[in-house]
């Protein structure tokens, strides 16, 4: 099932592994130290595919695994709104007064309901 | 720490209403649950599920014109769940996406809703409800039920 997901670096992770300061990792790929420490820091949004490609050979990993997605409950909170259709006029108002619209004791429906 | 359970309530008017770009009470609510459950996650238990989609597919049926959805539902219970399985699957999808904690309804629960049915006399499915929240560590409960006000421990996150 489709999950919305927050992406974010793992390179300053991958990095602190290997017991390299940010200064060294861009040494290493041959990077603009700003450009590196955008990235660890997160700031990066727009990373071209020659410093992943280097990113990823100099920390010796694939790179994909430069980053990590984890669900995002707002997103998943903000797609799921109405997902069940939208409530009728004075449905949700009686909600909100502590009425129920309709029958919705479920335990009492099932407990009356004729044998 | 203020773990917040769901109760069956608020999901539903979370279900059945899209995001309003003015704030009305609805969406001020959904706004204030969301930020409790944003730090310390939600939790849910199997008769939210249960109560969720019994108020569903009544409210479906109302939607399909239905006068008297109950009378309908207790007179052809089968094609009725037929009519309305496609979007109780979609809406599985959706609260499975929200990434609740389910909490079981284990010995711990069922023992804690029968004291809060002796004290402070709540009705059975309040008990359950509030049994679960306890159970789960939640110190807020949302709901419209105000019966939860009595008990000790709980807080009531109502609209």
């Amino acid at each position: 099932m489709f999950r919305m997901s927050t992406i974010s670096w793992r390179v300053g992770q991958l990095a602190a592994q290997k017991g390299w300061s940010t200064r060294r990792l861009a040494q290493a790929a041959g990077l603009d130290e700003k450009t590196v420490r955008n990235i660890v820091a997160g700031r990066a949004t727009r990373v071209d595919l020659d410093t992943i490609a280097r990113l990823s050979s100099t920390l010796d990993v694939t790179p994909g695994a430069l980053w990590t997605s984890e669900p995002d409950p707002a997103h998943a909170w903000l797609a799921t709104a109405g997902a069940a259709g939208q409530a009728q006029s004075g449905e949700l108002e009686e909600i909100l007064t502590g009425g129920q619209p309709g029958v919705f004791d479920t335990s009492l429906e099932r407990a009356t309901r004729p044998l | 720490m203020s773990r917040c359970y769901l109760d069956t309530n608020f999901l539903y008017a979370h279900l059945r209403s899209k995001p309003a770009s003015t704030p009305d009470p609805i969406e001020t609510w959904r706004r204030s649950v969301l930020a409790a459950v944003a730090s310390d996650g939600g939790v849910i238990s199997a008769l939210v599920l249960d109560e969720l989609a019994y108020r569903l597919i009544l409210a479906w049926l109302r939607d399909d014109g239905v006068e008297d959805p109950l009378s309908r539902y207790r007179a052809e219970p089968q094609m009725t769940m037929r009519t309305v399985a496609r979007r109780l699957t979609a809406t599985w999808r959706a609260v499975e996406s929200l990434s609740l904690e389910l909490c079981p309804t284990d010995q711990a629960a069922v023992a804690r809703a029968q004291a809060l049915m002796a004290k402070p006399g709540l009705s059975p499915r309040d008990a359950f409800h509030a049994a679960h929240a306890l159970v789960a560590t939640c110190s807020l409960i949302a709901s419209t039920d105000s019966a939860f006000e009595r008990v000790r421990g709980l807080s009531c996150l109502a609209p």
